[in-house]
């Protein structure tokens, strides 16, 4: 039975404007749940739901469907109302600077811990002085001063009246004393010393003897004076200090007595203080004096009282909920968090006041979005990301540490306890990658959120769809769409989907298709965006991404690319094949050829033979050499040599669509019979001769109604689809227009017996009871060319011929 | 330009000591003249045979040798002229430096050359003391001279919170009465902050009695004060606890 050519109705499923009861979309409501992904909300309910390790979230789907903003709109509702996780700061470690502490407070307390450190700090830079500088302090330290001095002084007085007794005066060396005669209070001389009488001289000397041995035991004493005097100075210091620091912090401690390791801190501060009070004496009570006139000093040190500084690390609101943290650039700083420098004099400074808190930190207790990618692509991110969920910490490591490049010494901040839901967010393939080689990623990423590129058709949908776009344009601020304008958009989604049965969920094209239309809209002056604005928008999108498409068809129409497209020759097809260059997709008509000859039953594709031709394109013609010699040669050898090529085809092919295409060639080429060249092909077969289905079957139509078109269409031209691809088909309005008026058929194939017939206009023919194809068939004919060259081959063997010898006899 | 002289030793020769008399000129606007005392008497005692000099740090003794206290004295005075020109450099005060030798008692009065005001303190002492004082005291005769020393003392007590000591020498109430009132009109603002105590009979004794009781940073003096006259100077400065400056 003759194939029927499809009506035009069956070409493209119209969304009827008037099923809407709505004039724009400015009268309806906000969408507010996510259409078309049952699977992957579903997924999403049930993974952030549940609290257990290991349930972090994957979602999974192709680019601009729509995953992060409907993510991030479920995770933002849904963590308003939990509970606000605690605040974190850093603060110094008095026992080892290297390894800064980590504290935990209530949430809104980091903050004030912060301002109440600084009040602390500020109030002793005002109390601490006053004490030092109070009556009571320097009337003390000069006590003990003069304790010091009176006791020394009292000693070498003492030393000092025993030497005059004696004669003896105790005189200052560049280094030291020594004790030299005296007479009437001044020095007795060696020429003078000499001339004394010896016993004179003796006497002198065994006093200065005596008073050496009580200047020795003097000397000896006064270092322990000294050091007697420092330890009173210092108790006097650190009672004094300790009087004013700790009240104070007796404050603090009370504030944050429920905080266990804040009253630590706060022991610890008050400790370092008392230690350090002389830090908080104005800097020109510690510089030189002169005459007790204070006088002018050397710069402090002005990062010291960093020291006592709170790193706020994490501050939440009290009433903000849980955070959803998006980290754009997910790099193994930004994740973790980082420990910045900062230059001086050539050489890289850092403390606990310079960590940097990460994602990680920030999402703590909420929820971090990732694109998997990017955590893939930024070195060592992954593995941080990993270790960080294993662990349920994080912990601040500089890259060079990890990698062993810098020895410096720097901060080993204290870990931070991690308790965050991680929601990837990628292409397909990469789920299925990270599946398969890495061991860790399913036992911390068990729960796949799948978003589906399409949905389902229906009139409901398409109510629902409507929504989606009213709640996008009101979103993005585009003008009202009228129904129309929304019926032809679900139209094009269709055409998106390349399926008349349902709606695509590519939420980024949608959206481009309305902003552009609304720009459109606007540019003609008008308050909604019409069907035409839509319209314009699609034509206006081809024909930016239509150049290569329109010099091909240039090619094809000055002749250099060789298609016809009327008249009839054997062996010789129009095959159908898309192209897709930067997201943009048309069909091209190349020329198929066939040719047969006698040989060993090999079906040559030479776009595999020098390696232009894929795996996929290679099974397909596989497949056909497989068919002939199960349809035409069960009982013989297949003696067939045949040769099949994409004429003018300078790059590589993939794909098994012209597999049918070929088979209808080399039946061709096989029968002597013509094809009618008005006619082109797609599809593939398999080795029973079944027709099956294949992509981008709307862009192939297209492709070669543009080139009929543009030659003049005389009725006879058309294009050989599966039959399992029309529901497939929302083909251009023209192309459509051209169908009703019998200017252009689209035939729906099943079989490759009902191709060959509607390319050839011969019958097919049937096997009748003794096994013949009916005479003069298509398949007789074929049937008849191989057991020709079966005979031909068993003669060449009789005789025997070798295989060039064949060769030359097939040429 | 006025001119200070300071006199150093050789327990002296520290930075802060240095810095401090860098100080004293900047507050005086004064060109600085660093003067490194090699006391005379110590290097000729050091040829006694049988003296010892103990180490007040490390607390070990030897012999005096002439030559090695030489070599420390060069040492010193190299360290307190290279200390002294990085402070005055630091403050761009005019500078000079030299080595005086001689006796202490009786010729380092004659050191001072004609600069306006020659610094002394007890050798062996700093120029400050280590704890804060507060007063500044000058003798006040009436004299040309002693109306300097009172200009030097005002210039030091910049901060109008230090304490002014204005000693006057005054044998009756009158004399000390009108000794005050000439000293009041010099100093104008500052008599606020001025105390005037009188001395009955101007001997180093008395003087050095109120200086104990008043914990004076400094006393300034004229050239002809009586105090300078006395037997040993050495011993004068000895008993005395803070510098003196010598105003012509």
């Amino acid at each position: 039975m003759p194939v029927k050519k499809l009506e035009s109705s069956a070409l493209y499923r119209r969304c009827d404007a008037n099923q809407f009861e709505f004039e724009t979309t400015a009268e309806l409501e906000d969408l507010a749940e996510l259409i078309g992904q049952p699977r992957a909300v579903e997924a999403v309910n049930f993974g952030i739901g549940i609290q257990r390790n290991g349930y972090n979230l994957f979602a999974l789907g192709p680019a601009g469907t729509g995953k992060q903003a409907f993510i991030q709109q479920y995770l933002e509702t849904h963590a308003s109302g939990e509970h606000v996780p605690p605040d974190w700061c850093y603060v110094n470690n008095f026992a080892d600077h290297r390894k800064p502490r980590a504290l935990e407070l209530p949430p809104g307390k980091a903050v004030q811990l912060h301002n109440d450190m600084e009040m602390l700090i500020e109030e002793l830079g005002i109390t601490i002085p006053a004490v030092f500088q109070s009556d009571e302090y320097t009337t003390r330290a000069e006590a003990i001063d003069q304790e010091l001095n009176e006791r020394q002084e009292q000693a070498f007085e003492s030393l000092n009246k025993k030497a005059e007794a004696k004669n003896i005066m105790l005189m200052r060396t560049p280094t030291g004393f020594t004790l030299a005669p005296m007479r009437d209070g001044k020095p007795i001389f060696p020429k003078e010393f000499r001339q004394l009488p010896e016993e004179e001289r003796k006497k002198i000397e065994e006093d200065s003897n005596v008073l050496q041995e009580e200047l020795r035991e003097t000397l000896h004493k006064a270092p322990q004076w000294q050091e007697d005097s420092r330890q009173k100075f210092a108790d006097l210091n650190r009672e004094m200090a300790a009087g004013v620091v700790t009240h104070k912090i007796d404050v603090l401690r009370g504030t944050y007595q429920q905080q266990e390791k804040v009253v630590e801190y706060l022991n610890d501060v008050e400790e370092d203080i008392i230690a350090n009070f002389r830090k908080f004496l104005p800097e020109e009570q510690r510089r030189a004096s002169l005459f007790g006139i204070e006088l002018p000093g050397q710069e402090e040190e002005t990062h010291w009282f960093n020291r006592y500084h709170v790193n706020v690390l994490l501050a939440h609101d009290v009433d903000g909920g849980a955070p959803v943290i998006y980290e754009s650039l997910p790099s193994y700083n930004n994740l973790i968090g980082r420990v910045e420098h900062t230059a001086q004099q050539g050489a890289l400074l850092t403390d606990f006041t310079m960590i940097r808190a990460g994602a990680l930190h920030r999402a703590n207790g909420g929820y971090l979005l990732l694109d998997a990618i990017k955590v893939l692509t930024q070195p060592f991110a992954w593995d941080a990301l990993k270790r960080a969920l294993q662990l349920a910490r994080v912990n601040i490591e500089s890259l060079g540490q990890i990698t062993s490049l810098i020895s410096t010494v720097s901060l080993d901040p204290e870990s931070i306890p991690l308790d965050v839901k991680v929601i990837l967010m990628g292409e397909p393939i990469i789920y299925y990658l990270l599946s398969y080689y890495d061991p860790e990623f399913a036992d911390l990423f068990k729960v796949q959120v799948d978003f589906g590129n399409q949905m389902e058709r229906s009139g409901d949908s398409q109510q629902q769809y409507a929504r989606l776009l009213a709640t996008l344009a009101r979103k993005q601020q585009l003008l009202p769409f009228d129904r129309s304008a929304v019926a032809r958009i679900i139209d094009h989604s269709a055409r998106i989907a390349d399926d008349n049965e349902k709606l695509t969920t590519h939420m980024r094209s949608i959206q481009d298709l309305m902003q552009e239309s609304d720009y459109w809209a606007r540019e003609r002056g008008e308050s909604t965006v019409k069907a035409v604005d839509v319209q314009h928008t699609i034509d206006a999108q081809t024909r930016r991404a239509d150049r290569i498409h329109e010099r091909i068809q240039e090619e094809i129409q000055r002749g250099t690319i060789m298609i016809d497209t009327s008249g009839s020759k054997i062996g010789e097809i129009n095959g159908l094949s898309v192209m897709m260059l930067g997201g943009f997709s048309f069909g091209r008509p190349s020329r198929i050829s066939a040719r047969v000859r006698l040989g060993k039953g090999n079906v040559v594709d030479i776009e595999r033979e020098v390696k232009m031709g894929g795996p996929i394109h290679s099974k397909g013609v596989l497949i056909l050499s497989h068919f002939l010699g199960a349809r035409y040669a069960l009982d013989y050898p297949l003696s067939l040599s045949a040769s099949l090529v994409f004429e003018q085809s300078y790059g590589g092919i993939e794909g098994d669509s012209a597999s049918s295409a070929e088979l209808y060639a080399l039946l061709s080429a096989l029968a002597e019979v013509p094809i009618r060249q008005s006619f082109a092909v797609t599809g593939s077969v398999n080795q029973h001769g079944e027709i099956q289905a294949i992509g981008g079957v709307n862009e192939k139509i297209e492709g070669f109604f543009d080139l009929c078109n543009s030659r003049g269409l005389s009725g006879e031209e058309g294009v050989l689809i599966p039959a399992s691809n029309v529901r497939h088909l929302m083909l251009r309005h023209d192309v459509v227009a051209a169908v009703e008026e019998g200017k252009f058929s689209v035939y729906p194939v099943s079989t490759v017996d009902e191709g060959i017939e509607l390319l050839t206009g011969a019958v097919a023919g049937v096997r009748d009871a003794d096994g013949k194809f009916a005479a003069d068939s298509i398949n007789r004919r074929v049937e008849d060319r191989l057991i020709h060259f079966s005979m031909q081959l068993q003669r060449f063997a009789r005789a025997g011929k070798g295989e060039d010898d064949i060769r030359d006899e097939g040429e | 330009m006025r001119r200070i002289a300071v006199t150093l030793d050789a327990c002296q020769v520290s930075s802060r000591t240095l810095e401090e008399a860098v100080q004293l000129a900047v507050r005086m606007g004064a060109q600085l003249e660093g003067i490194f005392v090699e006391d005379i008497d110590l290097i000729q005692l050091a040829e006694l045979p049988f003296l010892r000099e103990f180490r007040s740090v490390s607390r070990s003794e030897n012999a005096i040798n002439l030559t090695r206290m030489e070599q420390e004295l060069r040492v010193l005075a190299r360290r307190a002229e290279r200390l002294l020109g990085e402070h005055a450099k630091r403050q761009n005060v005019s500078w000079s430096f030299r080595i005086w030798r001689g006796s202490i008692d009786t010729e380092l009065l004659k050191a001072d050359t004609d600069a306006d005001v020659f610094a002394l303190t007890r050798m062996g002492a700093t120029l400050a003391r280590p704890t804060a004082t507060k007063a500044v005291s000058v003798v006040f005769t009436g004299t040309d001279a002693s109306r300097r020393a009172l200009e030097t003392a005002m210039s030091l007590t910049t901060d109008p919170f230090k304490e002014l000591n204005i000693l006057l020498p005054a044998e009756n109430e009158a004399e000390a009465v009108r000794l005050q009132e000439q000293a009041t009109r010099q100093l104008g603002e500052h008599a606020a902050s001025a105390e005037f105590i009188q001395l009955k009979d101007g001997s180093l004794n008395d003087m050095l009695e109120v200086l104990s009781d008043s914990n004076s940073a400094v006393l300034i003096v004229e050239r002809d004060n009586k105090m300078l006259q006395a037997p040993s100077l050495r011993r004068s400065l000895s008993n005395l606890n803070c510098p003196l400056l010598i105003v012509r």
